[in-house]
């Protein structure tokens, strides 16, 4: 006999044989360590987070009215009423275009800057500082400050693009423009944290590595393509997620610069935390505004499962 | 005669209340009483109380926190339910059913429910508000209504007497007062119109829908908590209402624009020559826009003459451990020099009146329109339910979208499809919350 | 990274204009802080205070014990701090490094709890801490803030990268799974530490809605609730806002600073040579 024995084929175990093997492989000493490390923290997201939502789905089932007393079970009702929603359905569309823009834009500034910044890593400090400044303040100064930017007739904006002889233009006043002005507002905000993530990340990656490359007489470019970007995807995965719920959340900066009496009256650019809001805590009706965050909920888990799948590890 | 007689008793009246809680030895009864405010400006009067409550209660501490209009009622609502509200609930007349409803309220002593049901010194408008089946819940306690403001300096410069009387006036001298630059974009504001946010758009449409017909857009309905939509019944009226609107948004009889800074900010600089708005407008003017010369005065008439009247009610918490002196509390807030300090402070206007204010009002002659009352001129308040924050500000929604709409230029078809919208969303919210009266 | 003349030039030119579209509003922020309340509604508003006060700020430190609200906030912010580097740490380190069955369920479950913000939730949250008559104290003001899910899903990609081999060859040299959390994995992800501290101090500082209803006593409040007493029913004090954003801004720069030395250090991969 000669040549490799094919081992036989593994008859399929019931599942809690396997789970029992699976647990096997683990050495014990691993097991105590997993168990007693993840085990209070999976027990605090619980607490925290697991059990408040599942009440808040399981509410979404009910004419859950947190001023009254009477809350009478009504199966789907909230969720066939969402279909007629017209404003929801306006929030979510603005909310995922916004999210869509916001995310690439944020994202591809933030990572292009970091690149850049380690050219330059003696000054590299001070920038971060500067452009982390804007992740630190609080919305409201902020957003009243963007107003008056973005102001029709007195906003710096304007007055700069009528100098160069373009007209003035109402930034949150009309439909199709308040997209991108709320747009330029968040990617303001965030792009600082994501320059501090991808520095991380970047300065995870060996010198040596880019040092081989250049004596085989590689380009700028071709490193960056072919050594950086691989070995950075785990932290651009996590980008992308985080960068995705967040602007998924929005809803402070257009509260203000939308609802707010302060200079020109602004479109009512609705987004879906702020309808969830307006449901539960001005209207009172927690249950179906419990409705609501389900949807959003699985929407975008489906967003995050094909982000997972593109950004996977190889 | 007669009003000097009115006082006399009412001056009687709270000598007598004061007599009482006074004569009484200090309660040693000890703890935190805690109130909530949603309109800070108004806590300087409750500070200016506690020498007083300290004498009847030396060992109760008082706590006052005051938090933004909106997000107090959010924390109220999630707070009195769980049982973990303030002791003293000071409530906006919208608000009012929710806790009623939700038995959140504890009864009202008897002398001060007699004050509220005696129509000499609260007027039954309030009372009824505050009211159910005849019984008080609360105490209403200030009121805010609206009048409208004018710029003295604009409206000698475009050569006009006085303040517009009626509605069709109004709509004139807006179109007298606006500034056009060369090119044709508005550089002042004739009247400044509210643009946005639906509830308080709503309102202000309302105001004007109410002085054209008589009725509000959502009147009480027979049974109470019921509502009821007007809009289908006046659609004629309304619809012109509707078409004035758009034509003084678009087109060249235009007085205002998404471009101006508007509402008070816009009139404290001078931006608009004309705005209709509550109370506090006076001493936000002072503040914010010293060098405008303004004028109040009543709301322009149409076929009907009232005004919008919005009131805060003070309640007590079922759950407070410190019912009676809470309620001691209350009883002592309505005297003159408390009231005088709410008026004085706020600019928000006591509204029992059995009270004397015309110290304040010679000092502060802006005052006139909001406080003195003229005859003909019906102080109206809006249906108080539970689902009126929902109704006004979908229903207003609508109503703002539909002065967007360039195509309703004399359009009156167009208006009144707009309109009709408008119904069916109010009636569709009424029906969802079992408040739909026909 | 890049030592070419060229692409030094273009990241000069780049970073300066960005540091410049990033900065203009906060300075701006920072020059209403110092302008009266008729000059904040000036119209056109103006960009530097004609005639600089400081009556913001002493209007902010006199009308409400404004020194206490950010010791509170400071206090939250560190507790909240120190949390979630441990948890976000160990659990990133468990996540990343151990094999075990429903780990990617249990993680994937993790990072959907993001997904809503707390506003969702709030109210069945309120009523737990309520049961337990923990409201209006600090546990309950930092317990929902003692673990952040991107700290945790951060942990883990920056950990992945830490090669295996190295903890392999700590158990072969008797190592415990503890000292290799401690000794080794702490200190090589220690730039991904500290900027997952630089975030949940600013999160926990700008956390505004839970406060809200947690707290019913004035001497309880956190800076932004403090803030939040000048927005009065119909109109807001933008003058003592933009002092008490200055106030806030200071502690988060400072905590940015002081760890951002730590975010500069790479991976250390010498280690492995030898």
């Amino acid at each position: 006999m000669s040549g490799a024995t094919q081992p036989l084929a593994a008859p399929p175990l019931a599942p809690l044989a396997r789970w029992r093997r699976a647990w096997g492989r683990m050495q014990r000493n691993h097991i105590v360590f997993v168990i007693s490390a993840l085990g209070p923290i999976l027990a605090l997201f619980v607490l925290i987070r697991i059990y408040p939502i599942l009440e808040t789905i399981r509410l979404s089932f009910y004419n859950y009215n947190i001023t009254q007393r009477r809350n009478p079970f009504v199966w789907f009702n909230n969720y066939i009423r969402l279909f007629d929603d017209d404003p929801f359905r306006t929030a979510l569309l603005n909310t995922i275009a916004f999210s869509a823009l916001s995310v690439v834009i944020t994202l591809l500034l933030a990572l292009a800057v970091a690149i850049l910044l380690r050219s330059i890593e003696h000054t590299a400090p001070t920038f971060e500082l500067l452009f982390y400044v804007p992740v630190v303040i609080p919305w409201v100064p902020a957003a009243v400050i963007w107003k008056w930017i973005y102001d029709p007739a007195y906003g710096a904006l304007n007055y700069v693009l009528s100098s160069l002889g373009i007209p003035k233009l109402g930034w949150l006043q009309q439909p199709h423009l308040i997209l991108y002005a709320i747009v330029a507002v968040s990617v303001w905000k965030l792009v600082g944290y994501y320059i501090v993530i991808y520095g991380v990340g970047l300065r995870g990656i060996p010198e040596e590595l880019l040092e081989a490359a250049d004596l085989d007489g590689a380009s700028a470019w071709q490193k960056l393509i072919h050594i950086v970007l691989p070995l950075l995807r785990p932290i651009i995965l996590f980008t992308v997620v985080t960068c995705t719920i967040i602007c998924f959340n929005v809803f402070a900066p257009v509260y203000v610069l939308t609802a707010s009496s302060q200079g020109a009256p602004a479109y009512d650019f609705k987004v879906v935390v702020g309808e969830i809001y307006q449901n539960a805590f001005v209207f009172y009706h927690m249950g179906y505004a419990g409705a609501q965050c389900v949807v959003v909920l699985l929407f975008v888990m489906s967003l995050l499962a094909v982000q997972f799948l593109a950004f996977r590890e190889k | 005669m007669k009003r000097r007689a009115v006082l006399a008793g009412g001056a009687g009246l709270a000598l007598a209340g004061l007599a009482s809680a006074r004569a009484a030895a200090p309660d040693p009864v000890s703890g935190k009483l805690s109130i909530w405010l949603g309109y800070g400006e108004t806590a300087p009067a409750y500070k200016l109380a506690l020498p007083a409550f300290k004498e009847m209660y030396p060992n109760i501490q008082i706590e006052i926190l005051t938090f933004d209009l909106h997000e107090y009622e959010a924390k109220l609502a999630v707070a009195v339910p769980t049982g973990n509200g303030p002791d003293i609930l000071t409530l906006h007349d919208y608000i009012f059913p929710h806790y009623y409803e939700n038995e959140s309220l504890d009864a009202m002593p008897a002398d001060l429910a007699a004050v509220v049901s005696n129509p000499k010194i609260v007027d039954p408008v309030f009372a009824k508000i505050a009211s159910r089946d005849g019984k008080p819940w609360g105490m209403p306690w200030w009121k805010g209504s609206r009048a409208l403001f004018y710029n003295l300096d604009h409206f000698k410069e475009a050569g006009l007497a006085g303040p517009p009387t009626t509605m069709q006036e109004m709509w004139e001298y807006a179109e007298k007062l606006t500034k056009k630059a060369p090119d044709g974009t508005l550089t002042r504001a004739g009247i400044t119109l509210r643009l946005t946010e639906g509830s308080g758009g709503l309102q202000k449409f309302c105001d004007m829908y109410y002085e054209m017909t008589g009725v509000q857009i959502l009147e009480p309905g027979p049974k109470p908590g019921t509502v009821r939509v007007t809009l289908k019944d006046n659609l004629d009226a309304g619809a012109q209402l509707l078409l004035d609107y758009v034509s003084h948004l678009h087109g060249p009889k235009k007085v205002d624009d998404w471009a101006l800074k508007h509402d008070a900010q816009g009139f404290a600089n001078g931006a608009a020559s004309m705005l209709m708005r509550e109370d506090w407008v006076v001493a936000f003017i002072r503040k914010n826009g010293p060098d405008i010369r303004f004028g109040t005065a009543p709301v322009p008439r149409g076929k009907a003459w009232g005004n919008f009247n919005f009131i805060e009610i003070l309640s007590v918490n079922k759950d407070s451990k410190l019912k009676k002196p809470a309620w001691d509390l209350i009883r002592l807030l309505q005297e003159q020099k408390y009231l005088d300090n709410v008026l004085q402070e706020s600019g928000w206007v006591p509204l029992r009146m059995d009270r004397d204010f015309s110290a304040f009002l010679s000092k502060n002659p802006e005052y006139k329109a909001f406080l003195e009352p003229i005859p003909g001129y019906t102080p109206w308040i809006e249906a108080p339910d539970v689902a009126y924050v929902e109704a006004t500000s979908r229903t207003g929604d609508v109503i703002l979208a539909a002065f967007r709409d360039a195509s309703l230029l004399n359009n009156p078809d167009g208006a009144r499809k707009a309109l009709l919208k408008a119904q069916d969303v109010a009636v569709g919210i009424l029906k969802q919350a079992d408040i739909y009266a026909p | 990274m890049f030592k070419e003349p060229s692409i030094r030039f273009s990241a000069w030119v780049a970073c300066s204009v960005l540091a410049l579209f990033t900065m203009l509003p906060c300075v701006w922020i920072l020059a209403t802080a110092f302008k009266t309340a008729a000059e904040i509604n000036l119209w056109p508003p103006t960009f530097l205070p004609h005639a600089p006060t400081m009556e913001n700020f002493q209007q902010l430190l006199r009308e409400t014990p404004f020194l206490r609200y950010v010791f509170n906030s400071l206090l939250i912010a560190v507790g909240s701090t120190l949390s979630i580097m441990l948890t976000s740490s160990l659990a990133g380190f468990i996540f990343a490094k151990y094999r075990f069955p429903l780990r990617g369920l249990l993680f994937m479950l993790i990072l959907a709890s993001a997904i809503i913000p707390l506003e969702a939730y709030m109210v069945p949250l309120y009523i737990m801490v309520f049961k337990v008559h923990m409201l209006n104290t600090f546990e309950a003001l930092i317990f929902p803030l003692m673990i952040m899910t991107f700290g945790v899903f951060f942990m883990r990609q920056v950990i992945m990268s830490i090669p295996d081999d190295l903890l392999e060859a700590a158990r072969i040299d008797g190592a415990s799974e503890w000292w290799i959390y401690l000794r080794i994995i702490l200190y090589l992800s220690k730039s991904g530490l500290m900027a997952i501290g630089v975030f949940a101090f600013t999160q926990a500082w700008a956390n505004f809605i839970w406060p809200l209803v947690v707290v019913s006593s004035g001497d309880m409040y956190t800076t932004e609730l403090g803030l939040a007493e000048y927005q009065r029913a119909f109109f807001t004090e933008y003058g003592p806002i933009a002092a008490g954003a200055v106030f806030s801004i200071v502690p988060m720069l400072i905590v940015f600073a002081v760890l951002r030395r730590h975010i500069m250090q790479g991976i250390a991969t010498s280690g492995m040579k030898g």
